[in-house]
């Protein structure tokens, strides 16, 4: 029995997302897509916070007081999270440039402690801001 | 270019966690005296030129995947290649002047 929607001759479709596992490099891979596309957004943040911070010694403690809201805290958190990702995978994607870590077992090896390492840099930051 | 400037975006990073391990600056004039200062101002500029380089060529690539009519794709190009000069223009306005 064929769900509905679908027709026979067209190609198989799978769509149990709850069953659906993907590849640990897989989730690397879209992980940096996003952090990189998050990084990119706060850009325009991060100058606007440059410039209040030099523009005079009020601008400057007017930057450190941003930290008191509890929502920037957060933003703060997940920002680590996607520099941290990036970076890091970024450098799993010089290293391929290499020839290092391009097999399959090696290059599952590599995403693991990407995530390993990011994970702890979270559980620092999360600890040092609150 | 997108590994070029990844390479100096690294070794930026690298660089100034370094500095934030051997002392923060405790006040504005710490930190606008380290921002003003020659070599450190030059490499921020870089760093920014290096950031934005690096953003264009990501969100381009990523932009050309999910953005499929073409008039659609080129507004949202445009628009970022806009953004990213406009940024690039304000980091020069903040760092180029700083006594």
């Amino acid at each position: 029995m064929r769900p509905a929607g679908l027709q026979a001759g067209t190609r198989p479709a799978f769509f149990d997302l709850y069953r659906i596992r993907q590849p640990v490099t897989a989730v690397v891979s879209i992980g940096h897509r996003v952090s990189g596309v998050l990084l990119a957004l706060v850009v325009p943040l991060l100058v606007y916070l440059l410039q209040v911070s030099l523009s005079g010694p009020q601008g400057y403690a007017r930057v450190g007081s941003v930290f008191d809201h509890a929502w920037i805290r957060v933003l703060t958190v997940l920002v680590i999270w996607a520099f941290a990702h990036h970076l890091l995978a970024g450098v799993r994607h010089l290293l391929f440039d290499l020839h290092v870590g391009t097999r399959l077992r090696q290059s599952r090896a590599g995403a693991w402690i990407v995530l390993g390492a990011e994970a702890l840099i979270v559980v620092i930051a999360i600890a040092g801001i609150s | 270019m997108q590994r070029l400037s990844a390479l100096y975006l690294l070794v930026f990073t690298l660089y100034v966690l370094v500095q934030l391990a051997t002392g923060v600056p405790h006040s504005y004039e710490e930190w606008h005296a380290w921002m003003a200062g020659g070599g450190v101002r030059v490499a921020v500029l870089l760093f920014f030129v290096a950031l934005l380089v690096h953003a264009w060529v990501g969100l381009r690539d990523v932009v050309i995947d999910y953005v499929h009519p073409l008039w659609a794709r080129l507004a949202v190009l445009a628009a970022i290649i806009a953004g990213e000069v406009a940024i690039g223009l304000w980091v020069a306005l903040i760092l180029v002047p700083l006594e």
